[in-house]
Order: structure tokens, then sequence, then C-alpha cells
């Protein structure tokens, strides 16, 4: 169940991300956050992730290669 | 008109001991196309003059002696999120720029011309990958041969349907949360998810950059083996790809699972909406891998919720990544599933997505580890046969969401086949997913193919077009 808190919250950041969105899918996406927002907190609270590093890799020396 | 193989191998054999010509093939499936694209919403570009000249191309070569392998004349068609030099890309939308990849080859398209493959023309996605079909948008419907009140699946819709449908024979889809495997199971074909990075991906349209990956479709888990050995290898134009060498996926393919170690994954895949012939086939098809000569024993994916959590939050921020520019000067040109999707992006922070990453990999060590006890996994693609338009539309694709189980494997980056394992009540196709550890395709192909060996599950053809070509 969405609150009016979250509703603020996905107003504003649709704002801060420049998505013209409607009223119908404003609230579309204020459900799916309320919805979503568990599911986030649980990634949190992945004991092995507490001293992991992410799956994402900085290279200071990348490829650059055109296809096609 | 000559009767079309029912896969590559048999059409490969076809064309060698001169039963049939490429052109022969290909002027079938242009028929059959003529017959059933407009029903079945298959195509968004059709390539009959080029695929015609390669036909006869392939066909000279062949009685020249030049064998490029099996797919050698044998026609593809391929998903338009992907570069062909025909004609331009759309991306099944109104936003690409016709620009993008205009009189280019993506490098798998590329590597299929190389090999000898017919390429018959561009096939309907989901808007870039994503977006559901939107009818005020003027681009195909596509449904599904099975049922045409119901979806093919996405967002590789057209390579699914057209294989199933015999338009091609084969189909280069892509898949970010399933979308290679939820088209192959609702159509009743094989589909693979090749291991990230295996097959370069520039050239496409992304959705997820850590999420995407290119693979084949087709009849077969042999017919799909075929299609790996030529798309599969390192491209320096994809920064993700890889450099491990490429083994022979078709002779790895014994026939016998003698010795295999097969975990069977029941605990996160039986919700209680599961279509009631889901379980019936999975344990029947579990007794087949038994009956080849695999151990069998029951396995839990680790971290299954919080992956796929971590999945469509990081598909969703990479998505708006790419998107956002566009959204916001032309937020009514995207289909409304494609609104819905990407914006779901700006609702996930930094730190959200970092986390994200972080059990991605907490989840891919403990499948490191579960992999030293089974050679593979298998579990259901799905617990549903394909959805009517209606359903969807009427309960979004959340009715779907808890019964298909394909994105886990997105977010770890191993490899994962699907193959037809049955039917529901109302006949429509269910699917076996084999998932292996990263870079053993070898693997779970052989798994399918010697289960494709002993069953016919694959090569069922959709009633309608087998009382159409009847007739």
């Amino acid at each position: 169940m969405s609150t009016p808190e979250d509703k603020t919250i996905v107003q504003l950041m649709l704002a801060r991300a420049g998505l013209p969105v409607s009223e119908l899918e404003l609230d579309k996406l204020t459900s799916a956050y309320s919805q979503q927002q568990p599911g986030i907190e649980s990634l949190y609270k992945v004991a092995a992730t507490r001293y992991e590093a992410p799956c994402l890799q900085f290279t200071p020396t990348p490829t650059f290669a055109d296809w096609g | 008109m000559i009767e079309i193989p029912p896969t590559v191998q048999d059409a490969a054999a076809a064309l060698r001991a001169g039963a049939l010509t490429s052109v022969d093939l290909t002027r079938a499936v242009l028929a059959r196309a003529d017959e059933f694209d407009a029903r079945l919403g298959t195509y968004l570009a059709r390539f009959d003059g080029e695929a015609l000249a390669t036909a006869e191309r392939s066909d000279a070569e062949l009685r020249g002696g030049l064998d490029r392998g099996p797919l050698h004349g044998i026609p593809v068609g391929v998903k338009d999120i992907l570069a062909a030099s025909e004609g331009p890309t759309t991306a099944q939308s109104l936003i690409l720029d016709p620009d993008w990849g205009a009189a280019k080859d993506a490098p798998i398209v590329k590597r299929l011309r190389a090999a000898g493959a017919v390429i018959t023309g561009k096939v309907t996605t989901m808007e870039f990958a994503i977006g559901m079909p939107d009818r005020t948008k003027p681009f195909p419907m596509p449904r599904n041969p099975w049922n045409l009140e119901t979806w093919p699946g996405g967002s590789s819709s057209g390579t699914g349907n057209g294989i199933a449908a015999g338009m091609f024979l084969a189909g280069i889809g892509t898949d970010t949360g399933g979308s290679i495997r939820i088209p192959a199971a609702f159509c009743g074909v094989s589909g693979l998810m090749p291991t990230f990075g295996r097959v370069p991906k520039s050239g496409c349209t992304p959705l997820g950059y850590s999420l995407d990956h290119v693979g084949p479709l087709a009849h077969s888990a042999w017919d799909c083996a075929a299609m790996l050995q030529v798309l599969a290898g390192y491209d320096p134009s994809d920064p993700d790809c890889i450099d491990v060498p490429v083994p022979d996926y078709v002779s790895a393919l014994t026939g016998s699972l003698a010795g295999l170690r097969i975990g069977v994954e029941r605990a996160h895949h039986f919700p209680q909406d599961s279509d009631p012939a889901a379980r019936e086939r999975f344990d029947a098809a579990v007794a087949v891998l038994e009956e080849l000569g695999a151990m069998v024993v029951d396995v839990q994916l680790p971290y299954f919720a919080e992956t796929n959590t971590a999945m469509m939050l990081t598909m969703a921020a990479e998505a708006l990544a790419y998107h956002r520019q566009d959204m916001r000067s032309r937020w009514n040109d995207y289909a409304a599933g494609t609104r819905q999707w990407v914006a779901m992006g700006a609702l996930v922070s930094g730190a959200d997505y970092v986390q994200a990453q972080r059990v991605r990999r907490a989840a891919q060590g403990d499948l490191q580890r579960l992999f030293h006890g089974v050679d593979a996994i298998v579990m259901p693609t799905a617990v549903c046969g394909a959805l009517t338009y209606a359903e969807l539309e009427d309960a979004g694709m959340s009715k779907l969401m808890g019964r298909m189980f394909t994105s886990y494997w997105d977010a770890v980056g191993n490899p994962a086949l699907v193959v037809p394992m049955g039917f529901t009540a109302d006949e429509l196709p269910l699917s076996l997913q084999i998932a292996g550890r990263p870079f053993d395709e070898a693997t779970i192909l052989r798994v399918g193919d010697a289960f494709q060996r002993t069953t016919d599950w694959h090569l069922r053809t959709p009633p309608l077009v087998r009382q159409t070509v009847a007739v």
C-alpha cells in the first residue's frame, strides 16, 4: 500500500529525472515504488555483502574499437 | 513447394545430400511468411531479394565445394535491435535514430554472413527490448502461433514465433531478464542465453549494460549449438566481451549424460498459482534426465529473491541512463510499457544500484560453490503457458513475473538453455530451463540435446501452422 509520502518521493524523483509522467503513470509508479522498497531494503540485509566489492570493474586502460 | 525441414540440422543434411537447395528452402520460408506474418506479427522488415541472392550464392558455393558449416544456406531471422546492413534498425520504436547503425552489420550479423546464413529480415521485439507492444504505435502486435489470443513472449517475440511458424529455421534474440528464453518457452522452441560476454553485443541497442546477452533461438539444442559456434568469440568493439577460447559445441553433443550431476531447483519455482501441468511435466523431464544417466540432487539457488531484485533495479537504472534525454523530450513517443519500466530507474538511488552489484557478486560466489557439486541445474522456465493479451493488459506483467524464472541467471551471468518439455491442458508449450557454469555452454547444450534425442516436444508444430500447411 502506497503512502502519501511515497507519492511525494516518487514525484520528486521523477521530476529530478525530468520525466513528464501523467497522473495515471504517477500512481502506477508510486505503487511500484512502494512494492519495491522491501526488496531494496533486503539487499542491504544480505550479510555476505558487508565487506563485498560490487561487480563493477573500473579500468584505467580501456580499449576502444568501432563495430560495423 | 518443398516441405521445410524441422531443424537446422535436418536442413543442413538435406542441402548436402542434394535433397533441396538453399533457394528452395528460402522460397519456402518466404512463402510461409506470406501466409502467416500478417496474423503473427513476426516481421518488421523482410529482405526477400537479398535473402534469395544469398541463397543462390550459398547453393553455388556448396556445389563448388565451399562448405561454410551447418548454417550455410540456412534462413535466419534477426531481432530488430541489432544492426543489419540491409536496412535501418527500429528497436520497434519511434525514438531510435534511423541513422544509428545504418548500412552496418553488428558483429554477430557479420559472423552469420561469414557462416553463409541467409538473413531473411528483422523481426519484432518489445520496444527497446522492454516495452510491451502498444496498440497506439505503428508496429505489429506479435502473436503466439499456438493460440493467436496469446502473447508469444518477449522481447525476442518475432524470433520465437517466426521459428515456431517456419518463417526461418533459427534466429537471433537478446536476453536481459529472459528475452530469449521466455519467447522460446511460450512458442515451444529452444533458446540459449550464453554466458555474459561470450557473444559480442556491440551493434545492439542496450537495455541493461551489465545484463544484456545476445543468443540464438531455434527448434533444437543442436541447432542452438551450431548457432553459438558461429556467434561466440571475442570482439574488441564490445567492452564486456570476454576473450575466452570457443570450444567445439556441436562435437560435445555426445547424447550421453552418464556421470553428469544435475541439481534440481524446485524450492523457488512452484508458486501456488502454477499451472498443474508445469510440475508434472518438470518431474517427467527430470525423470528422463535420470534415465539418460544423470545423477540428480535437490539444490536451492542462493539469494534467489535478492538477486532477482538486484536484476530489476540494475536494469531500470541502466536503461534510464540510456533513455533519459529522449524520455524528457519525447515521452509520449515511447510505448506506455517502456515508459513504465524505464521510469523505475529514476526511483533507484546510486547507493541502491551499487548495493545491487554487491548482492550480484555475493550470489555469484555462493553459486560457484554450488556448482562444485553439480554440473548443471534444472528448473522450469515458467510455470504457466503464454498469457493472453487481455490478461496481460488487465493485470500487467505482474501476473507473469511471479511465474517465470529467467532473470536470476541474467543477474549472475551464467548461461541458460531452455527446451520444450510438454504442454498445459490448454495446449500451450511448457519449457525446461538448464543452467550451467560460466562458459560451460557445452554441458547445458549436451543436456538439452540428450533430452531431445529421447523426446519430441521440440518438433511439435502449432495446429494453426500444421492445418494451414496441410491444406
